[in-house]
């Protein structure tokens, strides 16, 4: 790829989502694009495949595979090479598969067309692919609807899309970016071995440092539609010249990260593409930014160690600590108790027939007990499916709990009903995962933010609207816009709003559900420190729902682990992290992808096979043997208990990976985690 | 306005920072910390609302081509007046006359005016269509509201009644009412706006169900709102956009309807009229030659649809708040 450059018409002008881009990809070699969201990695993975939506064009350069300019071929001759040999898979298994078409027709699909195959041998070739992407019962699959499947297998049937036809390059975008760290790793592995076996090459397309850093031969990191810096993997991560990839891998929490250190993010959001820029475009977010970054656009350089990036003024290598603004704040978490929960538990009815009569029911949260202290963030981890959002949700009141008591400052709030719950609701607050749903599309969003105090009747309307200021501005927004609508707020200063709104009552717990998983990693920083540093101004505790273990890691003074509805692990960050009981756990840390080349390949240890058992019908005994390596008969025929392992850290496994307390003390805690669990 | 746009969709229609519709992750928005400079002006709703409904060229003619269409109707006659109203005094008047400059549009079967005719039966059309639509309307949002946001058995329950009232055809249970009951003006508005509500409710039911499920009506939920507010503050106000369309569009339905009973002779009585009953005259006459009583009513009546649903177009756009100006 030479020199592309892909420009958008829009009503307001052209866009040049990617300009002057030259990407080389050598037989069976791993290339990956990373970089935030609008730099134009994807439009880049749909140029090379001639997909760009109507109103994009390839203006300039040539995309050259195996000798033909791909950029010049007729729409007919490109469809011959279009999942012969590039194929491309998407980022949303959920919406890339035809729903009305059986698994085999739709993956045969390619084949028929590419290489004329009959129905049969489309079949054999669909098997063949099938076990190569390691699916589960092959057979079974091929008269399978795609709603059948979960996430996990519904990506892998796209990439056995991908493989039908044998291509000789994939290009793989977010492939990972909607499932869950376990199933994350295994669809990673399987590329890894496809790449190897069939001498493929691949462009993994990705926001994830992570990702990249285990994976890839090559990395290019995209910015504004330029290349902000490309080198071997193993290079880049080590010794990065651009200030971007630093600031860019600084803004990622990793799970070995300080407590105390407070996120590197990126301010401000990167530039206007439909504007020509005569500057260099990282500068006026770049730290290192000087008169001559502001006013010339530097040129491309190559450095000795086969760095090529644009830069003025390089950096050497990663962020150091000294660098970082290094705050570390001493927290004092009271040990009064704000919230406790005893053996919880929810369950929806599964309805079917004209009648929707109760033919069996789903076991979302099936004894959930904790406790959260006045001032901490408590952690809840696990994969999706889990029961960590019902749980989260029946803390705040939204869901009822069929069993188990939820005591919060010394009430009882369980069954509470109608005006007594609601003055409740002052204390206890719930921040939301989606930017863009937990916002009225058609309130302003001062009257976003002083909803809940014109709800629970604060003050008068002027001392509601001066409120709303204070917390604008507490939240770091500007409070003249106010009167605005949501729509016109980015991703990450909608969710500044939302922790306003959520703080407005001042209240003494917030429930935050996965409050940084829609955002991009610069912007999660942001978010996550706010959240932090405001904690410590309001002694608010959090509840922190998340499946990004770094984040949890981040910003939990102790964490629950959750597994299809129990807590299997439960005590401090440092102790669940760093010498975790659970095997469940182990795996989970497994799976999150390292950003360091190095320690990411040399990664051993549990890997968590297979997916998420059905929650309406869940294994007897341990809930995790089914997947657990350690699984012996034992575990199939009655639930661990829970055993000591620290003074606040407890596991419910017979084969833990540490040694208890002690033998003797198991029955004591046993007996006394019904009623106090992971007290200090 | 459809809500699983709202929900993060990544193609925003315009704005200039999301110039690659469907190939980022499910955040359109590029970053932190756009600068608002607190001196921009912020327009109320109602004028940005304006401005995009003027963007719709086709809709800002229909608003004048309707808005000259109820001037002629209801102030025309007042300055140019015909007879309309007595058949006595049209004893001995030639009838089925062609077009002439005495008559511009000629006469009727009745020897009416049939320019005059016109207007008169546009007033009759026009008002009961309206209110009609308006009665469609409310019955239909209620309705489905209630339905969809308290939902469980209650749903159920509307729902399947909803059913068994639509597995009835709209025009014969109307007839059927209309010959039990009499073809009185205001019965035909009330049978109209009551037969016409079942299709609307379905979908503010099912706008209903999503809303109450999002996460703004959770939170809502979770600072100690009152199943009102949320209804009121949330699922209505943005459901507003189909609320709005839906009820042009009945409107449109309900003119259409009352001149289809009027070609069967079951509208307005003589010597009122309305568009539909005109209509009925007409075709009797039309193999005679009188082609008058036939085309410019008919032309008429398809203008009046047409610019209705071109409005109802424009008014979706008004309340789906990303097409805005940023």
């Amino acid at each position: 790829m030479e020199n592309l450059q892909v420009q958008f018409k829009m009503r307001t002008g052209n866009a040049i989502a990617v300009d002057n881009f030259s990407l080389t990809v050598e037989s069976g070699q791993c290339v990956g694009i990373v970089g935030e969201s609008g730099c134009g990695k994807s439009t880049t993975g749909f140029a090379i495949m001639q997909l760009l939506a109507g109103n994009g064009f390839i203006t300039d350069g040539r995309i050259v595979f195996d000798g033909t300019d791909l950029a010049t071929l007729s729409e007919k001759d490109m469809q011959d090479v279009r999942g012969n040999k590039i194929a491309l898979i998407p980022q949303d298994p959920l919406t890339s598969l035809n729903p009305t078409t059986k698994i085999g027709r739709q993956v045969g699909e390619g084949y028929k067309i590419h290489r004329g195959a009959s129905d049969e041998e489309a079949t054999k070739r669909v098997l063949e692919v099938l076990e190569m992407v390691e699916m589960p019962r092959p057979k079974e699959r091929l008269n399978q609807y795609p709603f059948e499947l979960s996430g996990g297998l519904r990506q892998r049937v796209m990439i056995a899309m991908g493989l039908v036809c044998a291509p000789s390059l994939l290009i793989a975008d977010e492939p990972t970016t909607a499932l869950d760290v376990t199933i994350q790793e295994q669809i990673l592995d399987i590329f890894d071995s496809l790449r190897k076996e069939l001498a493929m090459s691949v462009i993994l397309i990705t926001h994830d440092m992570g990702v990249i850093a285990g994976r890839t031969d090559n990395v290019v990191v995209m910015y504004a539609g330029r290349k902000a810096e490309e080198n071997t993997t193993e290079k880049l991560f080590a010794t990065m010249r651009h200030p971007y990839t630093q600031a860019l891998l600084a803004s990622v929490p990793s799970i070995d990260a300080s407590k105390g250190a407070t996120l590197r993010s990126i301010a401000g959001l990167p530039p206007d593409l439909s504007k020509e820029i005569m500057a260099c475009r990282f500068a006026p977010r770049c730290q290192y930014a000087t008169a001559k970054c502001h006013n010339e656009d530097p040129p491309a350089t190559v450095d000795k160690d086969g760095s090529e990036y644009a830069c003025f003024y390089p950096v050497n290598g990663p962020a150091g600590l000294d660098e970082v603004k290094v705050e570390i704040r001493e927290r004092t978490v009271s040990t009064k108790e704000i919230l406790r929960i005893t053996s919880l538990t929810k369950e929806f009815p599964i309805r079917s027939g004209p009648l929707r009569r109760k033919t069996g029911k789903v076991h979302a949260v099936s004894g959930v007990s904790f406790a959260v202290y006045e001032g901490e963030t408590f952690g809840l981890v696990g994969e999706s499916g889990c029961g960590k959002t019902t749980t989260g949700r029946m803390i705040v009141g939204l869901e009822h709990p069929n069993s188990g008591e939820i005591i919060f400052e010394d009430r009882d709030v369980t069954s509470m009903k109608g005006r007594a719950t609601r003055a409740l609701q002052r204390d206890r607050q719930m921040m939301f995962q989606d930017p863009y749903s937990s916002l009225n599309p058609r309130m302003k969003v001062g009257d976003i933010i002083r909803e809940p105090l014109a709800i629970q009747k604060v003050g008068t309307h002027q001392e509601q609207v001066q409120q709303v200021a204070r917390l604008m501005t507490a939240v770091g927004l500007d409070p003249a816009s106010a009167q605005r609508h949501p729509h016109e707020f980015s991703g990450g200063q909608r969710q500044r709003i939302g922790l306003a709104r959520a703080l407005a009552l001042n209240p003494k717990l917030v429930v935050a559900d996965e409050p940084v998983s829609a955002l991009d990693v610069s912007i999660q920083a942001q978010i996550l420190n706010l959240m932090k540093e405001l904690q410590q101004d309001l002694g608010v505790s959090f509840v922190m729902v998340s499946h990004d273990l770094a984040v949890v890691n981040y910003m939990a003074d102790r964490i629950g682990v959750m597994y299809l509805g129990e807590i299997v692990e439960v005590g401090d960050s440092e102790s669940v992290f760093r010498r975790p009981a659970h095997p469940y756990t182990q795996g989970l840390l497994n799976a999150v992808p390292l950003p360091d080349p190095k320690e990411a390949k040399n990664r051993k240890g549990i890997k968590i096979e297979g997916e998420l058992p059905s929650s309406a019908n869940p294994p007897s005994g341990c809930r995790f043997r089914t997947r657990c390596p350690r699984a012996q008969e034992v575990c199939a025929e009655v639930a661990p208990p829970m055993q000591s392992f620290g003074p606040v850290h407890e596991a419910a496994c017979y084969f833990p990976l540490v040694t208890p307390v002690s033998v003797g003390a198991t029955k004591a805690v046993r007996k006394s985690t019904k009623k106090s669990t992971g007290e200090v | 306005m459809s809500n699983s746009d709202g929900t993060g969709a990544p193609g925003n229609f315009i704005g200039p920072d999301v110039p690659f519709p469907g190939a980022e992750s499910s955040v359109s928005s590029v970053g932190e910390e756009s600068s608002f400079s607190p001196s921009d002006k912020v327009e109320s709703n109602f004028r940005q609302g304006l401005r995009v409904f003027a963007r719709n060229k086709l809709a800002l003619i229909s608003v004048y081509v309707l808005g000259l269409l109820v001037i002629a109707c209801f102030i025309v006659p007042i300055f140019w007046r015909t007879n309309q109203t007595s058949l006595l005094q049209q004893i001995g008047v030639p009838q089925n006359q062609p077009p002439s400059l005495h008559h511009l549009l000629g006469t009727d079967v009745n020897g009416f005016d049939e320019l005059g005719r016109i207007l008169y039966g546009g007033k009759y059309s026009l008002t009961l269509g309206f209110l009609a639509g308006l009665i469609t309307i409310v019955v239909g949002t209620l309705y489905g509201m209630i339905s969809g946001f308290f939902g469980g058995i209650v749903d159920t329950i509307m729902m399947r009644l909803l059913d068994a009232m639509l597995s009835i055809p709209n025009l014969f249970l109307i007839i059927a009412l209309v010959a039990v009951f009499g073809k009185s003006t205001p019965f035909l508005i009330i049978v109209i706006g009551m037969t016409g509500w079942f299709l609307t409710a379905r979908l503010i039911r099912s706008d209903a169900l999503v809303i109450k499920n999002l996460e703004y009506s959770q939170a809502s939920l979770a600072m100690g709102a009152s199943k009102l507010h949320v209804i009121r503050r949330h699922v209505f106000v943005n459901s507003m956009g189909n609320i709005v369309t839906v009820g042009t569009f009945s409107v449109a339905d309900a003119i259409q309807l009352l001149s289809a009973l009027g070609f069967l002779g079951l509208g307005i009585q003589l010597p009122a009229t309305d568009w539909g009953t005109m209509l009925n005259e007409g075709t009797q006459e039309l193999w005679n030659g009188y082609w008058w009583e036939v085309f410019p009513v008919s032309i008429l009546f398809i203008v009046v649809i047409v610019c209705i649903n071109f409005i109802g177009d424009a008014m979706r756009d008004i309340f789906e708040v990303r097409l805005r100006d940023r």
